[in-house]
């Protein structure tokens, strides 16, 4: 038994070493990313307000996660994965600025009245009453997100929405735990003040 | 941070996985999309295993087409064989019948013996 135990070891860290990627492993990485990508879709789509957008941020995220680190230590994945997304958002939003200044003429981007939050939040149920009002909550709080500046942001969906540690969250923004503290209580405090009366 | 504060960040938190729901489009797009990213880990992309035979040919061409590069030196096979064809050719089309190529050797020999005396 200690015989097949090291070697089993061996074979994983020889595995590791090479890059290759063991049965276990790509279906650990299946799990992984099932449990990820919804919310990495949504903090994608409420930074851009594009559903396609949104769609290749996390295609982009998942193959790319993929690629390089899939031979990595599963509890690893998380924060190197969002740490790819937040760096699409942010090159995403590099490219709409500097579109923008380009064609300003074009037709002015999409306003929050375009949007149907009641589709996004609509849950079977809740009375029609409830659900507008949850509705615009959510259209307020996502309105509250996006004028968050960028590290603030990543800050509040990493360690709030996510749930990542505090270290996991430094990790995958590239900073110390106490830039993310420092950025995580200011999100705290701007959110607070833009969703007075509509958060209880 | 007081109980009030973290009631009130658990809603937020608890709206925002809510609004995780996905339609089934959506949801198919993601699910393909992640089949696709675990493919891809099994055959992981290695572009330096291009680097080696692209450097070699880049090597090699440069080598040969670079201006300046050295003249090539030694033996050369394909003027030796150049040199023979012309030969062979030289004695399919002479009007000399071959009987005269035959004594060619007595000829010579003749013609040294006349140039002595």
């Amino acid at each position: 038994m200690t015989a097949l135990n090291a070697a089993v070891t061996v074979d994983a860290t020889l595995t590791s070493k090479l890059g290759w990627v063991s049965t276990a492993d790509l279906q650990s990485l299946d799990a992984f990313l099932a449990s990820v990508e919804r919310r990495a879709f949504r903090m994608a789509e409420v930074a851009t307000r594009d559903r396609d957008e949104a769609l290749d941020i996390v295609q982009d995220a998942m193959l790319q996660l993929s690629r390089r680190y899939a031979a990595r230590p599963a509890q690893e994945w998380p924060a190197l994965f969002y740490r790819i997304v937040e760096n699409r958002i942010r090159d995403w939003q590099r490219r709409q600025t500097v579109k923008n200044r380009l064609f300003f003429w074009r037709a002015p981007p999409r306003t929050e009245e375009d949007e149907d939050p009641v589709a996004l939040v609509a849950e079977p149920g809740a009375g029609p009453q409830e659900e507008v009002q949850r509705a615009e909550q959510m259209r307020r709080l996502e309105q509250a997100l996006r004028s968050l500046p960028a590290r603030q942001r990543e800050a509040f969906e990493l360690r709030l929405w996510e749930g990542l540690s505090v270290e996991d969250t430094a990790r995958a923004m590239g900073c110390s735990d106490g830039s993310v503290k420092t950025h995580l209580h200011r999100a705290l405090a701007a959110l607070r003040q833009e969703l007075e009366g509509v958060w209880p | 941070m007081n109980n009030e504060q973290e009631d009130r960040l658990e809603a937020l938190r608890q709206a925002l996985r809510d609004s995780e729901r996905l339609d089934m489009v959506a949801a198919a797009k993601l699910r393909a999309a992640r089949a696709r990213a675990v493919d891809a880990a099994r055959r992981p992309a290695r572009p330096w295993l291009w680097a080696v035979p692209a450097a070699a040919t880049a090597v090699l061409v440069a080598a040969l087409w670079l201006p300046g590069a050295p003249p090539v030196t030694g033996p050369q096979p394909q003027a030796a064989g150049t040199a023979v064809a012309s030969e062979a050719l030289d004695v399919l089309t002479d009007e000399q019948s071959p009987d005269f190529y035959q004594d060619l050797e007595l000829y010579e020999w003749l013609d040294r013996e006349a140039g002595r005396a």
